[in-house]
């Protein structure tokens, strides 16, 4: 009997503790000021009008400024996963924690025509 | 010498005419058409009105993006991510652009840069 309660509280214990590692990433919140120094790689190409790129394409990279959070949020996972294929950004979000790419994230959505600049770049 | 002055000029015309014709890009992108297909495919649904208001967060603003990149994210959502350098794998997307031609892709994406929307280069 003290056996099967025994088991019975190791496994309450283990889904208790899957449920909060679930909850964890589901839970990261973007903070766009935190993200003012992790925007360096980005501004490289995103933060110059017209910037395009050279393999295996020729186009111009996306405008990110004011685009949704949770849809940047998604494309970096994707890239970092595979889900979407393209080598620099693929070599950049792999570099990425969840809360760096939740930060990013919020970072670029909040932009608007009248934003200012990053003062740390 | 009447005759040979009407000649000279109706070969003068020919030859404007030819240099203007020859002058348009061979496959211009045509907003216009864009915006049928747009319609067609309900772009909106998702990407909601203007396409510039998703109806969820996940979904992208598109409204006056880069025309070139749209091609291109377009193309990618088409060949899938078989191939390691390019390709995108999204199931809605893939059904939605299953059945456009290079060139309906390019009027959709000459259509969305048209558009005024929220989008912004800042660093």
């Amino acid at each position: 009997m003290n056996k099967f309660v025994g088991k019975c509280a190791v496994i309450a214990a283990l889904s208790g503790l899957a449920g909060f590692a679930t909850q964890a990433s589901a839970d990261v919140v973007g903070n766009a000021k935190a993200a003012q120094g992790k925007v360096a790689m980005c501004i490289g190409c995103h933060g110059i009008p017209g910037y395009r790129t050279a393999y295996p394409e020729v186009y111009r990279v996306p405008m990110l400024g004011g685009q949704s959070a949770r849809y940047l949020e998604n494309a970096l996972h994707a890239y970092k996963k595979g889900d979407r294929h393209f080598e620099s950004m693929h070599g950049i979000a792999t570099t990425l924690t969840d809360q760096d790419i939740a930060d990013i994230a919020a970072y670029y959505a909040a932009q608007t025509p009248s934003s200012k600049n990053n003062p740390d770049k | 010498m009447k005759a040979l002055d009407t000649v000279l000029k109706t070969a003068c015309t020919a030859a404007a005419l030819i240099g203007v014709i020859a002058m348009q890009p061979a496959h211009a992108a045509d907003a216009g058409n864009g915006k049928v297909l747009a319609e067609a495919h309900n772009c909106a649904a998702c990407h909601g009105p203007n396409l510039n208001k998703p109806v969820s967060a996940e979904y992208p603003k598109l409204a006056g993006q880069h025309a070139d990149y749209l091609y291109w994210a377009l193309r990618q959502y088409q060949m899938g991510n078989g191939n390691p350098n390019f390709g995108r794998s999204n199931p809605i997307m893939a059904a939605q652009v299953q059945s456009l031609s290079q060139s309906d892709l390019k009027d959709i994406s000459a259509y969305i840069e048209s558009l005024q929307g929220d989008l912004v280069v800042k660093k």
